[in-house]
């Protein structure tokens, strides 16, 4: 009796041996293919080339909205920007409008943003002295969704400073800026004097967009399919600190900011500043005000302004 | 019978584990397509605008001071003044000329050439006018008119047109003439600021602000 039951738990055994190194073999197999997979995926999105026509042939099925840009004036920089940034395509020609024709993404990932007469950022051919304190302008967008009902939208004005470019066999490249606390630095000044306000008037917006990050959200609620709905963003480089602090919209706001955030706004050779309220007669903080403007024109040579729009769910 | 029953386990085993590699697959695929498909972007690029500018004297160094020296009003009279501006990067600035009122001398600005060592001066002046005494109080605040000697307040004028330096340090050549008709000599002393700026500012607006 014995006997027999030790022979059958040893068959047992065995049996469950086997099924515990088949599983192991199997999850080992399954580890390694997800490990691939995601190594794989990984490369895929940081080759942007290669996901272009990948996307266009999904983008029949299930693409929720496109970015639409009426025509008007191609930037224009007089040299190849960083690789990251050179897979811009020419957007299709869209009728965003009865009157007014445009380009929109239209499953394409990224495309020029057209400049209008209004858009004041110096950046076209005709046109190319380039953004300094003192201007304001505007830029406009269409947001066309591909379903009817609500869209939640996360926007992103994404900036990229660019140092003085080089040349190489005679072609100007350009490059983000290299040392890295001048890029953090600089950045983070020209998030606070460059400001950005969004209008929408589909949802009754008209907001300061978030200067730390370029950040804000647009609920649209009733979108009508392939019915574009018109964003404005309005864009301000005070020439002082009075001009910001009296700024009727945001100057209370901004006011308030600088004396929590002053190494968004003040610059002073790169020590620490502390300020307890912003006075626009404060002489002292009049000048770091300006030396960070100087800080930035003395660093930052171009700039790339990228407009990220992410489905929100 | 236990040979094909272990056949089949194991086969069962391979089935299931492609079945779970191929829905992680699937799933993985839904997600990057779907992260995919909900971004979009609109890119543009410009230039940071920040040049420095430079004002010189005739034989192109920069200068603070521009020697005019001392004037003969005994009889009428003019005397001409080069100066250059240039800047650092391509720009458009504006021309504003500040004086006191002591002596009544006659100001303009003509645009000029430079061949060689000669100065050319241009035909026609600058355009421009003086920006009225509403410039008072963004100069002086709350200070009393009647504490400031009228003529020892400066008055501003300023270029209607922008002018340009088309490229980096580009020099763009001015002579100022400054003319009077015969008047009393009380040994007065007359200041006069030129100053360029690369804030276009509104003339119909009046701000005279020094740059």
């Amino acid at each position: 009796m014995k006997g027999i039951k030790t022979e059958k738990t040893y068959k047992n055994k065995q049996e469950i041996d086997e099924i515990k190194k088949q599983l192991v073999n199997s999850s080992v197999l399954v580890f390694c293919s997800l490990f691939a997979l995601i190594f794989a995926s990984v490369a895929w999105f940081a080759s942007n080339n290669s996901v272009d026509s990948a996307v266009s042939k999904v983008s029949a099925n299930g693409d929720l909205f496109e970015l639409a840009s009426a025509n008007g004036t191609i930037a224009y920089l007089g040299g190849t920007l960083p690789n990251e940034y050179q897979n811009v395509e020419n957007g299709d020609s869209y009728t965003i409008l009865d009157n007014i024709q445009g380009i929109w993404t239209g499953g394409k990932q990224t495309i020029q943003w057209n400049m209008s007469d209004s858009s004041n950022l110096n950046n076209t051919e005709q046109k190319s002295e380039g953004l300094g304190p003192g201007a304001s302008g505007q830029l406009q967008f269409y947001v066309i969704a591909k379903e009817n009902g609500s869209l939640k939208l996360r926007f992103e004005l994404e900036i990229i400073p660019l140092q003085e470019p080089e040349t190489i066999d005679d072609n100007t490249v350009f490059n983000r800026i290299e040392n890295d606390d001048t890029y953090e630095t600089s950045l983070k000044l020209l998030r606070g004097h460059l400001l950005f306000s969004y209008i929408c008037n589909d949802v009754n917006q008209n907001a300061l967009v978030d200067y730390k990050d370029g950040g804000f959200m647009l609920k649209f609620e009733n979108m009508v399919a392939d019915n574009p709905v018109l964003v404005t963003i309005n864009w301000f480089w005070p020439q002082t600190l009075s001009d910001v602090v009296e700024h009727t919209q945001y100057g209370t706001y901004i006011s308030n900011e600088m004396a929590i955030h002053e190494e968004s706004f003040f610059y002073n050779s790169g020590k620490k500043i502390d300020i307890e309220t912003v006075s626009k007669e404060d002489e002292i903080q009049n000048d770091y005000f300006n030396n960070a403007d100087k800080y930035i024109g003395d660093n930052i040579y171009a700039i790339i302004l990228r407009l990220n729009a992410y489905k929100e769910s | 019978m236990k040979l094909s029953k272990n056949k089949t386990v194991a086969m069962r085993k391979l089935l299931l584990s492609l079945i779970s590699a191929l829905a992680v697959i699937l799933i993985l695929t839904m997600l990057s397509l779907a992260w995919l498909n909900n971004k979009r972007t609109l890119q543009t690029v410009t230039t940071m605008q920040m040049p420095v500018l430079f004002i010189k004297d005739k034989n192109d160094v920069e200068t603070q001071t521009l020697d005019i020296g001392n004037l003969d009003v005994s009889k009428d009279g003019c005397k001409y003044i080069t100066f250059a501006v240039t800047a650092s990067r391509k720009t458009d600035f504006n021309i504003q000329l500040a004086h006191t009122t002591n002596i009544p001398l006659a100001y303009e600005i003509y645009p000029a050439q430079k061949n060689g060592d000669e100065i050319v001066v241009g035909e026609t002046k600058l355009k421009g006018s003086y920006l009225t005494r509403s410039t008072h109080k963004e100069t002086y605040g709350d200070y009393d008119e009647i504490h400031v000697q009228f003529n020892a307040e400066p008055i501003y004028w300023q270029a209607s047109d922008a002018q340009s330096i088309n490229e980096s340090y580009g020099m763009k050549y001015y002579v100022l003439r400054i003319s009077w008709n015969q008047a009393i000599n009380n040994k007065e002393t007359e200041m006069i600021y030129i100053t360029v700026s690369t804030k276009i500012a509104d003339v119909n607006s009046g701000t005279g602000g020094n740059q």
